[in-house]
């Protein structure tokens, strides 16, 4: 089992480490901040019109109630940027870019490099939190559907929501149109008459200009600012040649994922140096939908473990570490600020809704990364929580921390009443707030906490220091800490820390007998339901008879799904597919992973922007764009936004889980009660190949028996076509699962082998654009690869 | 305010919660058993269940207890039929609950 060979980390050493958030540009003055503990936040500037997002009202429609956030205005950046952006390469409106390639720029300066390296680079971030990316989706879908009405042409007449046909039939364009959100043309011919007109009535490049000019952005190629594009432009000229860009999402875990990520590929030999980390921002719509949650702070002050804890404040904030084997650190002589000895991740599976926090999968990501290390829970001398300021993920992470704490109790202390929630980098800032403690040989005290929520382990098994402590080495142990990280659709992670002892000799990394990695069952869900043996015809012939899209997508059955009807009708179709997808395997092949349940977990390969989140993101800024226009484009503007909010319902609680793109994964985990680790990866078109390497990691290593790699492609959103590159009439949806666990464990439980899936080579670096999977030219875009794979089994059994 | 509805016996009691759940919560009612668990097996959330049970104590005229209950201790309909019956008998003086069972 996987428990028992976990694997073991000791050989990874970080050598260096770069920060950007609220307050600080750099390790050391993150340190003073964390010392002197004076809290971060302000009201936004710049863009971000609260007038236009916010009411003290919590209850008013697409408004969220929280005033205040971290923002980094402040930033210094790394010189040489600052000459880059002197020069014109970088813009400060370039933001999560600009905040990386600072961290980037930072980490690696400690670090050697030799000819030949390869790297890669592994970086926890989303789309969902760009105001950048959300400005440009609200400028080109506006721009696109007011001209279109002003044009009188088919795409006004069809309103938002124009689907323009379907391949194998005739295409109609327009009158299709009440069908659903998106649009996806029949062929590509008729695609250039229907996205030809779209793109653009004569108005579009005036609107387009006009807004652009009203969010003061340069006209920046939209597809440039998906997450993997940003990571690639950051990284630019920085890392080895070669390096490859994979972007993680577990939510607000991301970045702790990313690191154990990189740490994979190192062991594995893919590497010689990972830079790995996290980017997140501040929006108006994050802040809207999580406070629809009542998740953020209504007083507008982050307390942590308190009685006064009344929600979170997000930040925006990058960090990154640069990471070696030991071996190759001490080789090269770089500093070795501390070393990853052991990570644990769990799902919390079933029994809670997908984002209730529960403290029985806290705990056992931490047991995980205690065995995984090598080490009891007394060896570990404290911990840098999680500690977000929300009420039920507070009481959660004390319960857990206390649950896993030695007899002599856990200390514990978290920095987001200071900076606040850096979001998808903060598993990275909080591994360079437990490096800075083990360098200066201190514990910083921990900032927001004056009462103990009543009935809390705090002062009992739980011990939160109020003033700063030295930290000194116990009977000679080397000194570990330990850091939790937390994501949304319960992923949660645990990483060891421990300082390098110069005598310990090296372990050598543990050997790995070969067990190829197997795939043992896939499902494929395509539009008008085509039968498993046309499934396989159309794999094998390349040749796709399906319609390109299932037009409006009508919500599984309730058993399939298990969410309220209410709840199904704010989740994106990604997330329906993916549980109607599983649905369809448990029917061929029942529950293939109930005897491994708890190390079974869900890779997810997806790009873009879920279609129900640009939606919302319209409904949150019909009032910033109300104010815009006057005449026959507010005519057409309050058409069209009179036809988005029918479409799309009122941001509400259910919002966030249902546009969150790791939540695809997370459900599966939720509905089938998974208890491994579930993640979302994005590399722009490469995604499913990725998905696939990072499934063959996980399981090579032990950390997974069983890895569902989930692959989806949903059309894009009318008028969003210039975002993804790919021409709209090449786009097909479909959902694709495979089932791939070890020969060794296949054999166990006697389940049939189709194939086996042998790792590498590595997608070479690229750059995530769109190119050609067959020579049909229809495009699945993030699930091509999974298809191809397919494709080649069903070509060679025939 | 509309005057509270009686406390029925067991089986019309737990009739009445499955239906007023499905309304509420919009679940398909034959999915709602007295043992089916509202937020591990119906998908239920937190707040969700908050506003149920806040709907149910209203229903029954027992608002006045809302702020001494915990929602997650009672996680089923069946759970949620012994609670309502149990502060019926509280209400009517009686350590006894409903009438029949």
């Amino acid at each position: 089992m996987a428990e028992e060979t976990a694997d073991q980390m000791t050989e990874i050493a970080v050598v260096g480490m770069g920060i950007a958030v609220p307050g600080a540009s750099s390790p050391s003055e993150f340190w003073r901040l964390l010392t002197t503990g004076r809290p971060q936040f302000s009201e936004p500037s710049g863009n971000y019109r609260l007038d236009s997002f916010w009411s003290a009202d919590p209850d008013a429609e697409d408004r969220g109630y929280v005033r205040v956030s971290g923002f980094l205005t402040g930033l210094h950046p790394h010189p040489r940027l600052a000459a880059e952006i002197a020069d014109g390469l970088f813009t400060h409106g370039d933001s999560e870019a600009v905040w990386l390639r600072h961290c980037l720029l930072q980490a690696s300066e400690s670090v050697t490099t030799r000819d030949g390296d390869r790297g890669c680079c592994v970086i926890g971030g989303t789309g969902l939190t760009s105001r950048r990316l959300d400005e440009v989706i609200v400028t080109e879908t506006a721009a696109h559907q007011i001209s279109g009405r002003l044009a009188g042409g088919a795409s006004a007449v069809a309103g938002a929501s124009a689907v323009t046909g379907t391949a194998g039939t005739d295409s109609v364009v327009g009158t299709d149109s009440a069908a659903g959100a998106y649009a996806v043309a029949g062929t590509a011919t008729d695609s250039a008459d229907a996205d030809g007109a779209d793109a653009d009535g004569a108005d579009a490049g005036r609107l387009r200009s006009m807004l652009h000019g009203h969010f003061g952005h340069a006209e920046t190629p939209p597809s440039q600012l998906l997450p993997d594009q940003v990571v690639r432009a950051a990284i630019n000229g920085l890392v080895p040649g070669g390096c490859t860009v994979t972007v993680v999402d577990t939510a607000c875990s991301s970045a702790l994922f990313a690191i154990d990520l990189g740490s994979r590929h190192l062991l594995a030999g893919d590497c010689e140096i990972a830079y790995c980390g996290g980017m997140s921002g501040v929006t108006p719509r994050y802040n809207t939908a999580f406070a629809k949650l009542g998740w953020l702070s209504r007083r507008g002050r982050l307390r942590v473990f308190d009685r006064l804890a009344d929600g979170t404040l997000f930040s925006e904030a990058a960090a990154v570490v640069v990471l070696k084997t030991l071996r190759r650190a001490l080789a090269d002589k770089d500093p070795v600020l501390g070393l990853l000895v052991g990570f644990g991740a769990s799902s919390d599976g079933r029994g809670r809704s997908v984002c209730a926090a529960n403290p029985t999968g806290q705990s056992l990501c931490i047991q995980r990364a205690h065995r995984a290390a090598g080490v009891d829970a007394s060896q570990v001398d404290w911990v840098v929580a999680h500690g977000t300021g929300t009420a039920a993920g507070d009481a959660a992470e004390l319960a857990a921390l206390a649950a896993t704490a030695p007899p002599t109790g856990r200390v514990c202390a978290s920095h987001k009443a200071v900076i606040g929630h850096p979001g998808w980098s903060a598993g990275a800032v909080s591994v360079i707030h437990a490096l800075l403690a083990l360098g200066y040989g201190r514990i910083p005290a921990h900032r927001g906490l004056s009462t103990p929520v009543p009935d809390s382990p705090i002062g009992t098994c739980v011990d939160v220091p109020a003033q700063c402590r030295p930290w000194i080495r116990q009977d000679s142990q080397p000194r570990t800490v330990g850091v939790s990280s937390f994501g949304f659709g319960g992923t949660n992670g645990h990483l060891l820390i421990r300082e390098y002892a110069a005598r310990r000799p090296a372990k050598p990394p543990a050997p790995t007998s070969p067990d190829p990695v197997v795939l043992v069952a896939w499902a494929a869900h395509l539009p008008g339901e085509p039968s498993r043996g046309e499934i396989e015809h159309m794999l094998a012939t390349g040749t796709w008879t399906c319609p390109r899209s299932f037009g409006r997508y009508e919500s599984p059955p309730f058993d399939e799904i298990r969410l309220p009807a209410r709840t199904a009708r704010s989740t994106d179709r990604s997330q329906l597919m993916a549980l109607h997808l599983a649905a369809m395997l448990v029917a061929e092949h029942g529950e293939l992973w109930s005897p491994v349940r708890d190390t079974t977990g869900v890779i997810a390969a997806l790009s873009g922007p879920a279609p129900l989140a640009v939606g919302n993101l319209l409904r949150c800024y019909a009032s910033e764009l109300t104010g815009l226009f006057t005449g026959a484009d507010a005519e057409a503007l309050a058409a069209f936004l009179r036809d988005a909010r029918a479409e799309t319902p009122p941001t509400s609680r259910d919002t966030l889980p249902g546009i969150m793109p790791n939540i695809m994964a997370a459900r599966l985990a939720n509905r089938y009660d998974l208890h491994g680790l579930t993640m979302l990866v994005d590399s722009g078109h490469s995604s499913g190949h990725t998905a696939l390497d990072v499934a063959a990691l996980y399981l090579a290593t032990g950390a997974l028996d069983m890895a569902l790699v989930l692959a989806v492609n949903v059309a894009v959103p009318a008028g969003l076509a210039r975002l993804t590159g790919a021409e709209p009439g090449r786009i097909a949806e479909g959902a694709f699962l495979l089932a791939l666990t070890r020969c060794s464990v296949a054999l166990r439980h006697g389940w049939q082998v189709h194939a086996e899936i042998p790792r590498g080579p590595r997608e070479p670096a690229g750059t995530g654009t769109v190119r050609d999977p067959d020579h049909t030219g229809t495009t699945f875009q993030a699930a091509d690869a999974v298809v191809s794979l397919l494709a080649a089994l069903h070509r060679n059994s025939r | 305010m509309t005057t509270p509805a009686p406390v029925p016996t067991t089986p019309e009691l737990l009739e009445e919660l499955r239906r007023i759940c499905a309304e509420a919560v919009e679940i398909p009612i034959d999915k709602i058993t007295a043992e089916a668990d509202l937020a591990a097996d119906l998908g239920v959330d937190s707040l969700t269940m908050d506003e149920f049970l806040v709907l149910v104590l209203q229903h029954y005229g027992m608002s006045a207890k809302v702020n001494s209950i915990q929602t997650t201790s009672y996680p089923t309909i069946g759970a949620l039929a012994d609670l309502v019956q149990r502060l019926n008998g509280e209400r009517n003086g009686g350590g006894n609950s409903g009438p029949d069972d």
